[in-house]
């Protein structure tokens, strides 16, 4: 018998991912940016993830899809919610995480978890910029840094200068001041990361926050942010070799269930 | 579903105004019996929500019905309203008011004022409040509003509240299935229409649907409680995601629907019974809701509680943690939503909804 190919696409506000599971485990995945079109992004991301393996659409048994732009894409059997899809994908990865703390391009989200992988409880920040991909963006411009050498450039620093405003707008014109100042780079990357784990911290108060934590989404691969949250927590946090894949496979995993008639 | 508002224009054969003085309300715990015995004709202010000339007194983090209901007194108000009672329900409403009678100058207005707590002297002052509301709506608008009045008047608006609970005892019927949100917007009709017309309407709703055969509806069973909620498309949507609706404890929902008991002292039963109504979360004792919350999901048999306030709303904003706490000893889930009042569903509202249904279908259902 041919082997099951079971597919889970994430549409997120910033990027999206494909990810190819078989019966085994992960085949393969792929990530690209959303753009102003979120079904092209599916396209292309399905595409790009089944050339890697050398399969074509014909193969595929059952695609669910996730994320913000899950309704723009026609071709899925099945449209859930990232909430659920994190919690699935994290527990998956991580069989004893009870919490997921994930923060994506345009929102930040905290969700419980049972023995399952079911969500007992979740709360989610998308009104503003700030606990957010998005925010660390503006101020990588604005210290005129890239952004993936935030990370490392935070852990040099001894101390985070204290960030008072986290409106994303007013804390741009902060970190101006800041390094007019003469504050140095690191310690006021190291002060945003702290800024940005506190508010994930207090949101995530909310909910009744049990060990193991995994993390996913885009930010996690930022070494920074997860030290500033492990301190905040207290508590042992998981991050998974690629965080931006934990919800398309999440997806996918609901994938298999439906074609194998669990779902 | 058969168009419930196809019927009711049918009905009426002359517009508002020709039914007597029309007089503004935006609380549900003003009794309107008073106003139709009287001759008055209710009507609920529920401003379009926008509130570009409000914008320049309150900044956005103001309550957004007060927002729009200024923008509205601003914009020149209700031309057709010869008068307006409020309640000083919370301070965003008595400065409304005020702002109301400033800027529209409606020649009768009236500020009734509503205890937060239910005790039989809380009971006697409101009963007094009543009085006070009839005989100055008797002077200004050269009225009699007699006892016999009342009495008719009760037993009408009576009359609507158990025919909403043979309707709510009717949903799953008929094609499309009534659900919770077409009750809601059967009950936004009835806020600008004569109550004797309403009740023609809601009967003859009720004739064509009883034929069908009993249908019932298959999601999860969810009590929705909250503030004020603009339209009902945050219903709609639960319902649509196939979550059922079986109560909306809301101030736009069924959150009233029980009848007002026999009496031979009508202002009397009227201030007992909307005083001792479902409460507010305005009201003082959150105990006694989050009891009569408990109460309303054993006899529904509902499996989860969605909470609805209205941004800004501190007498909503402040009570939803405990009552959130309150219901998950009990086993039952809460999903908490913060929203704006502009009568659409965000992107936002639909993820959590969507996802705390998924959560239901898995470990609750």
């Amino acid at each position: 018998m041919d082997q099951g190919i079971y597919v889970g696409i994430d549409i997120g506000s910033l990027s999206s991912e494909a990810v190819l599971l078989g019966d085994e485990g992960v085949l393969a995945y792929s990530i690209t940016n959303t753009g102003a079109n979120p079904r092209r992004a599916a396209d292309r991301c399905l595409e790009d993830a089944l050339a890697k393996v050398g399969l074509d659409e014909g193969a595929i048994s059952q695609i669910v899809a996730t994320g913000y732009g899950r309704i723009r894409v026609p071709f899925a059997s099945r449209q859930m919610t990232e909430i659920t899809c994190h919690a699935r994908g994290a527990h998956f990865l991580f069989p004893r995480t009870r919490t997921v703390i994930d923060i994506g391009g345009q929102d930040s989200k905290v969700i419980t978890l049972n023995a399952h992988g079911a969500v007992t409880d979740f709360v989610m920040n998308d009104k503003c910029a700030a606990g957010t991909g998005r925010f660390l963006e503006v101020m990588a411009d604005a210290l005129e840094t890239e952004l993936v050498d935030m990370g490392r450039k935070s852990l040099q620093a001894k101390r985070g200068v204290p960030i008072s405003s986290m409106c994303t707008v007013f804390a741009e014109s902060e970190v101006i001041s800041l390094i007019a100042e003469g504050y140095k780079e690191e310690e006021i990357i190291r002060g945003l990361h702290e800024a940005i784990s506190k508010r994930i911290f207090r949101m995530a108060k909310r909910l009744r926050v049990q060990e193991e934590i995994a993390l996913s989404g885009g930010v996690a691969k930022n070494q920074g942010i997860a030290e500033a949250l492990k301190a905040l927590f207290r508590k042992r946090i998981n991050i998974p070799p690629e965080p931006q894949i934990v919800g398309a496979l999440g997806a996918a995993l609901y994938a298999r269930d439906m074609a194998l008639g669990k779902g | 579903m058969v168009s419930f508002k196809g019927i009711l224009n049918n009905l009426k054969q002359y517009p508002l105004e020709q039914g007597g003085p029309i007089i503004g309300w935006t609380c549900t715990y003003l009794p309107l019996e008073i106003l139709e015995a009287g001759g008055l004709q209710p009507y609920r202010i529920i401003p379009e929500p926008t509130s570009e000339r409000a914008d320049s007194y309150l900044d956005p983090n103001f309550c957004p019905f007060i927002r729009a209901s200024l923008g509205k007194v601003l914009g020149g108000g209700y031309p057709s309203l010869s008068g307006i009672v409020l309640l000083n329900t919370c301070d965003g409403m008595r400065r409304l008011f005020d702002a109301w009678r400033f800027y529209c100058a409606p020649s009768f207005s009236f500020l009734l004022d509503l205890p937060r707590v239910i005790t039989p002297s809380s009971l006697a002052y409101f009963r007094e409040r009543l009085q006070e509301l009839k005989e100055e709506l008797e002077r200004h608008f050269e009225v009699q509003i007699t006892q016999d009045a009342l009495v008719e008047a009760i037993e009408e608006a009576n009359l609507t509240r158990s025919l909403i609970q043979r309707l709510l005892l009717l949903k799953g019927r008929g094609d499309p299935p009534l659900q919770e949100a077409d009750i809601m917007d059967i009950l936004a009709e009835g806020w600008g229409s004569p109550r004797k017309i309403f009740n023609e309407a809601l009967q003859r709703l009720v004739k064509e649907l009883e034929p069908h055969p009993p249908a019932p509806l298959n999601g999860p069973k969810l009590l929705v409680t909250g503030s004020l909620l603009e339209g009902s498309s945050l219903i709609r949507l639960v319902e649509e995601l196939a979550g059922e609706v079986v109560v909306s404890d809301l101030c736009t929902g069924g959150r009233f629907l029980e009848e007002v008991p026999p009496f031979s002292n009508p202002l009397g039963a009227l201030s007992e019974a909307y005083l001792n109504k479902p409460l507010c979360a305005r009201m003082w004792d959150t105990q006694r809701r989050i009891a009569n919350i408990k109460a309303e999901i054993s006899r529904t048999g509902a499996q989860a509680l969605i909470y609805f306030a209205l941004k800004f709303c501190d007498p909503y904003l402040y009570e939803a943690p405990v009552l959130k706490e309150a219901l998950q000893e009990i086993g039952i889930p809460v999903l908490f939503i913060e929203g704006e009042y502009t009568g659409k569903v965000s992107g936002g509202v639909r993820t959590r909804v969507q996802a705390f249904l998924e959560m239901l279908e898995r470990d609750y259902g």
